[in-house]
Formats: C-alpha cells, structure tokens, sequence
C-alpha cells in the first residue's frame, strides 16, 4: 500500500503522526499492545507492507501489534502537498500543570496522536525556554488506543537527547511517547 | 540487587528484542554499537533492562555505559543511590 501524504505547514519532514493516522485507518484499527517506531525522516511518500522488506529498501519506521508487523519504506517519490496545519489550537484546548497536561476527547479536526505530539512538544518547549530544539516524535508504546481523554505526563529525560512521556486514560498508564530533540 | 550474571541475562535479552533477533552474541567488554545498536536501540536497550529486572534506572544515559560491564556498574549505582 502507497501513501499519498501532505508535508504539515511549513515542516521539513513528514510528521510520524501522519504515518501513525494512515496504519491506524487503513491497516490496524482498534490495535493492542501497538508501538510504532520512527527511524528517518523523510519528505517522500512511503509504502506500507506486512512482508519483509528488500534488502535495498530504505526504512523510515516500523508498526507492531499484536497482529503484526508493518514495515514503512521509503519511496523515490517526493511528496508535493503541504496542508495548513494549526498546531497551536490543540495546545490552547489542554490544560497544563508542571511536568502534566490534561487533553480533552475532542479537539476538532485532530487525531489522538496529533493532540499527544503536540502536547509533549508544547511541554518539552516549555521546559527548555529559549533553546533553539526541535523536538520530534519518534516512538510510541501503548497497550491502546484512549478512548476519549486522556493525559500525558513527562517522566524523564533519557541518554542522546530523548524524552520519555506517559500516556494516561484517567489513572491507568496505557504505555508512553518519546521524543528526540535535533 | 542484581548480580551481574541477572544483569548479563537481561541486557542479552533485551537486545535480543530490540534488534528483533532470536540470538545475539556479545563479550561484556564490547561495544553496543559493535552489534548494531544506534542511539534509539540504545534507549530501547534501557526500557528493556529495567522491565526485566523490575528496576528504574531515572534519566540514564547509556552513552557513557557503551558495554555491558559499564552499564552494570552504573546501573548498580543509581539502583543503590535510590535505596
């Protein structure tokens, strides 16, 4: 399966939330015990597969669930497309408190995952004023999707430059997101 | 606390589940980065180590820890700073 993606505002990669919502809507709905990973960055289409890669294919990430793996390829095909992209109306329908932050069910026009990368953006941001890093989405582990609101918590700082964060559906910890900072 | 043969299993273990492989062969003295393992993998390699051993190692680092004998000892280090 090909994508047909957009380039987000005035980004210079393909969003790995972009890559999550197409495996979500096409090819695993209502997953268990997922985690996607992200390798590269990319500003090309990708093509999604269950079957071993190539040994000459170039992998952007990969998608695990209990039903398997999704292998995320790189393609020689540049993606053209940019869409608008008002990241900031999610930050502004969350409420922050230090290292937590509440996101309501619904914020219309963004997936779960959109509303989690740009809250822990908004809060690694947050926590390093003034620095000039960009802080990227490149792994998530979770044993499901929320199924409305739900909470993101920053726990810790881990070695070269990742952050880890924990993604909560009232007290329950349904697994964590990490980014990197370049 | 863990001994160092727990701690060998463990690392063993979880790089055998970040690198998605069934086997992985390596000496305590060598490097991570000598069985393929990029920054990211070795974040994983954390994850995994303390889900297996029941531990928190806090805001480890592992670059300063790039093989199994100096990651045991500074895991053995803020496992007892915590007590």
């Amino acid at each position: 399966m090909k994508s047909d993606f957009a380039i987000k505002g005035s980004r210079d990669y393909l969003s790995g939330s972009i890559i999550f919502d197409f495996i979500i809507e096409r090819m695993a709905k209502d997953p268990r015990d997922l985690e996607i990973v992200f390798y590269k960055k990319t500003l090309n289409n990708c093509s999604f597969t269950r079957e071993t890669p190539a040994a000459d294919a170039v992998p952007v990430g990969k998608y695990r669930d209990r039903d398997g793996t999704i292998h995320i390829l790189d393609t020689p095909e540049v993606i053209r497309k940019r869409v608008d992209y008002p990241e900031e109306r999610v930050v502004q329908a969350c409420r922050f408190e230090g290292p937590m932050a509440a996101v309501p069910a619904e914020v219309p026009g963004f997936s779960f995952i959109e509303k989690l990368v740009a809250v822990y953006k908004q809060m690694l941001q947050t926590m390093h004023p003034g620095e000039k890093h960009k802080f990227i989405f490149v792994q998530l582990k979770l044993k499901r999707l929320p199924k409305g609101a739900f909470s993101v918590r920053h726990e810790r700082r881990l070695g070269n430059g990742f952050f880890q964060a924990a993604v909560l559906e009232g007290a329950e910890r349904l697994g964590g997101v990490f980014f990197n900072e370049w | 606390m863990f001994s160092k043969d727990e701690f060998r299993s463990a690392v063993i273990e979880g790089l055998k589940r970040v690198r998605d492989v069934s086997e992985i062969k390596i000496r305590d003295d060598e490097s991570f980065s000598d069985v393929g393992l990029d920054s990211l993998d070795g974040m994983n390699l954390v994850l995994e180590v303390e889900t297996l051993l029941g531990i928190n190692l806090g805001e480890f680092d592992l670059s300063g820890a790039n093989d199994i004998n100096h990651f045991y000892e500074k895991a053995k280090e803020v496992v007892s700073k915590q007590g």
